[in-house]
């Protein structure tokens, strides 16, 4: 088999594999951590869009709250198709990217993060406030179920059961995935990285920065809205509290601890860090130090990620074999 | 091609450049110097848009592109290198040109996300370009390596290499050879000779007085924020207030 | 509304501007002298107001000597935390600092959710009494709580404008390489600038567990109003991050008696956008270009 075979094979393995899980995984619970899991991915990879730009945000949970609370909105008060509002979620999340944009990118650094971390919390807010539209601090009961997709006489899927929810999950994050690596690929990703290493190089050879580091932070946004209205459909309710700070801030640690150089990274990430507090649940009101010990122990020993981990056992072992 | 007509800029207190008037004519490379602080650096961060004035006109072909920003500036064909050696440091020497083709070929952005054979065919046009100035400066054997390890020679080459790519009409480069040996001067500034001969005007702001000599048609010298004297060589050389200047430092 | 509950309002208004302002500052310094993220800061205010009450409740001292020993005791686990984690990351990349402060917060209060259980507790009043001002009456408590406040926030002031210590944080703020060069001991700052920032913190805990309660996830409130007033004051900057805490305490003082809680909130953010876009580098904050 050709090398450059490899890849795509494994790839679609892989692929294969995870549509046959439900056969081997019964257990509705479990069905949820692996959708969970998914969702992680996709706020992980799409944030990472945005740090490829150079840009620190924490806006993501408010982004996810946006996309929740329009789709569940448009299907409950407007009786939109739940099909459409994931798309509208996604849009209501994506245009409030833009508005804001502007004024949040011209801040340095630090600043720029803070700036995120202060619009999420006006998001909650609102979601607080508005008790007419958003129900409060109680929010939104009774969002309903995806629309049943009814193909008569070969499918009727109506969202009942736990593994409708898996193969719609897995759709939803193999395609936003896919239009992220093509963004990936893509020489707006190069832009990204020039202005990440040197904005001041980028503008000097004519790279509108503003422009881009806009258009990173909307497209991030856009699949954190996307991710929050599939939870609505999913969940069923949708509260304020439910995607706050220290939701964006576990996204965050998905992607840094998977590894931020490599468009996989932020995958792996997702994945330990969800499937990993489920393996320790027994320790109760301790698990909290699993998560924290892993993250610190990433943060010293691996500061590029879970990624770098074979690289660096690489060389760790180099080293010893130098020295026998 | 250029012209600065009254230019200040004021840091709070501080008056950096004091109401200048300069041009810069086609064709020519002029060199600009002057002991430190005289306001080189920032005469260049207002020029190309860096920097907004306080007060004065700057004048692009006639036309007034005073407080632009450095992207439209550059698009303008007004690129400039910067002083602290500006590089992206984890692409290759090849990728940093590549990403500095932005301005030609221009991709749009939907053209670039989906991939379509138009957008493939810029690419490989700007590989072309890319290949053409690694050739022009020297850097071919070295394009695959990662930027961050160049010596210091190579970077400011690489500086250079990457104002290229930005199809510039107008190249300003800041201190591209202070502190390199002579024989690298001498590459360095022998491209930027080739540039000029390519139709390119070129502004230089050096220390290396020897470079400034053998190189430039027309020197300025600015101290204080202020132009104290223009003209050849020779001129220069010789002018009283020049070196008052220079000894005063 | 009439002027007595005007002036109650006021007070509590100033009263709740002190608690942000001694978080914010604490903040800010760690922000602009060491150039971190502190987002374990509510736990650090926290676990101040914890270590108070058992000085002061549980070993019987007297109410400001427990807060002292409180403050000192919580300003040196911060040199600590400062030396052992954050020390690699300053003035660098943000995601180190920020993954770091989280798992700093989960582990903070994790242990204190284990230690004291997880529900609020009220200390003792230090401070029984009232006094009547004008025919309005004030608790003794809340206007001490403000004295305390104004004293620790002139004593910073103090200590950052008008002592060579003070000079040196400011230089190592502004440009902690320029710093170097000139010969600062930038790690000695930086554990100055941390005990600051987390005595500071602690303090505000004790007053708010004397003044209202305790609880483990009493951080997270105080984390977001440091954040809402540094954006407000402009980011770093010790003078903006008074004055944005007293407008956002103010407004938290005045607004829920004339309309309600949430309000308040909703109020102060509305009023942070709208300066925000006139300034976006806040009150006292750094324009960019």
């Amino acid at each position: 088999m050709s090398r450059k075979a490899v890849k795509p094979l494994s790839y679609s393995a892989l692929i294969i594999f995870l549509f046959l899980i439900p056969l081997f995984v019964t257990s509705p619970y479990h069905l949820h951590i692996f959708i969970m899991a998914g969702i992680g991915v996709m706020l992980a990879c799409s944030l990472r869009l945005i740090f490829n730009s150079g840009q620190f945000s924490m806006a993501h949970g408010g982004m996810m709250s946006i996309g929740a609370y329009t789709s569940a909105l448009l299907v409950m008060k407007l009786g939109l198709s739940t099909w459409a509002a994931l798309g509208v979620g996604a849009a209501a999340a994506a245009v409030l990217a833009l508005l804001v944009g502007y004024p949040l990118v011209r801040l340095k650094g630090v600043y720029f993060a803070l700036g995120t971390v202060f619009l999420e919390e006006i998001i909650k807010l609102i979601a607080q406030q508005w008790t007419d539209l958003t129900g409060g601090v109680v929010g939104l009961t009774g969002v309903p179920k995806p629309d049943p997709i009814v193909i008569p006489g070969l499918l009727n899927i109506d969202f009942t059961s736990k593994v409708d929810f898996y193969y719609f999950a897995l759709v939803l994050v193999l395609l936003a995935l896919l239009i992220l690596y093509a963004i990936e690929r893509s020489r707006i990703n190069q832009i990204f990285l020039s202005i990440k290493q040197s904005e001041s190089l980028a503008e000097s050879v004519g790279v509108n920065t503003a422009k881009f580091k806009v258009l990173a932070f909307t497209m991030g946004c856009f699949f954190a809205g996307l991710a929050g209205a599939f939870y609505s459909q999913f969940m069923t309710v949708v509260m304020p509290s439910s995607f706050g700070f220290v939701y964006t801030v576990y996204v965050i640690v998905y992607m840094v601890v998977g590894g931020e150089k490599k468009f996989y990274g932020p995958i792996i990430g997702a994945v330990i860090l969800i499937f990993l507090p489920e393996s320790v649940r027994f320790l109760k009101e301790y698990q909290p130090f699993v998560f924290a010990a892993v993250l610190m122990l990433v943060i010293f020993f691996l500061p590029e990620g879970m990624v770098s981990l074979p690289q660096r056992l690489k060389m760790f072992f180099r080293e010893r074999r130098k020295h026998a | 091609m250029l012209e600065i007509k009254g230019l200040t800029k004021r840091f709070g207190g501080l008056v950096a450049i004091d109401g200048l008037d300069m041009t810069i004519n086609q064709g020519e490379i002029v060199g600009i110097i002057g002991p430190n602080g005289a306001g080189k650096t920032t005469l260049f961060n207002l020029i190309t848009g860096f920097l907004r004035p306080t007060k004065g006109e700057i004048l692009f072909e006639k036309r007034d592109i005073t407080g632009h920003k450095p992207h439209r500036m550059a698009a303008q064909g007004i690129i400039r290198t910067f002083q602290a050696t500006n590089l992206f440091p984890d692409f290759t020497v090849q990728e940093n040109i590549v990403a500095a083709c932005h301005l030609k070929p221009k991709v749009g952005i939907w053209e670039a996300m989906l991939h379509t054979p138009g957008s493939r065919k810029k690419r490989e046009y700007a590989l072309s370009r890319a290949e053409e100035i690694l050739e022009f400066t020297g850097l071919d054997t070295r394009k695959d390596q990662p930027a961050e390890e160049l010596s210091s020679g190579w970077r400011r080459t690489l500086s250079v290499a990457i104002a290229l790519a930005a199809n510039p009409r107008l190249l300003m480069l800041d201190e591209p050879v202070t502190t390199l040996d002579p024989e690298r001067v001498a590459f360095i500034m022998n491209l930027v000779s080739r540039v000029r001969e390519s139709g390119v005007t070129v502004a230089v702001i050096e220390h290396n007085m020897k470079a400034i000599m053998d190189y430039c048609d027309r020197i300025v010298v600015l101290a204080f924020g202020k132009k104290i004297a223009e003209g050849s060589t020779e001129e220069v050389r010789q002018n009283k207030d020049v070196i008052a200047a220079y000894l005063g430092v | 509304m009439d002027s007595a509950t005007l002036l109650q309002s006021i007070v509590n208004g100033l009263m709740a501007g002190c608690i942000y302002i001694l978080v914010a500052t604490g903040l800010a310094l760690l922000l602009s002298v060491m150039g971190i993220v502190q987002l374990a800061h509510g736990e650090i205010y926290m676990l101040g107001g914890y270590l108070t009450y058992y000085f002061c409740d549980i070993a019987g001292l007297h109410y400001l000597l427990a807060l002292l020993i409180a403050m000192v005791l919580i300003g040196g686990l911060g040199i600590l935390i400062e030396k052992a984690f954050f020390r690699p990351f300053r003035h660098g990349d943000l995601a180190p600092t920020v993954i770091l402060s989280l798992g700093l917060m989960l582990l903070l209060q994790t242990s204190a959710v284990v230690t004291f259980g997880g529900y609020t507790k009220v200390l003792t009043t230090p401070f029984p009494g009232i006094i009547n001002i004008a025919g309005v009456i004030l608790s003794q408590e809340r206007l001490i709580l403000i004295l305390i406040t104004a004293v620790f926030v002139g004593g910073l002031f103090f200590l950052l404008y008008k002592t060579e210590v003070g000079r040196t944080m400011r230089a190592v703020s502004q440009d902690m390489n320029a710093a170097l060069l000139l010969g600062i001991s930038v790690d000695r700052v930086s554990s100055f600038a941390m005990f600051l920032g987390c005595a500071l913190a602690a303090v505000a805990g004790g007053l708010m567990g004397a003044v209202f309660s305790l609880s483990p996830f009493m951080g997270g409130f105080a984390l977001m109003k440091g954040i809402a007033v540094i954006v407000l004051g402009g980011m770093g900057s010790i003078t903006g991050a008074v004055i944005g805490g007293l407008i956002i305490g103010l407004i938290d003082g005045i607004v829920p008696p004339l309309l309600s809680v949430e309000m308040a909130s909703t109020i102060g953010f509305l009023v942070i956008i709208l300066i925000l876009l006139f300034r976006p580098q806040g009150i006292k904050g750094q324009p960019s270009r």
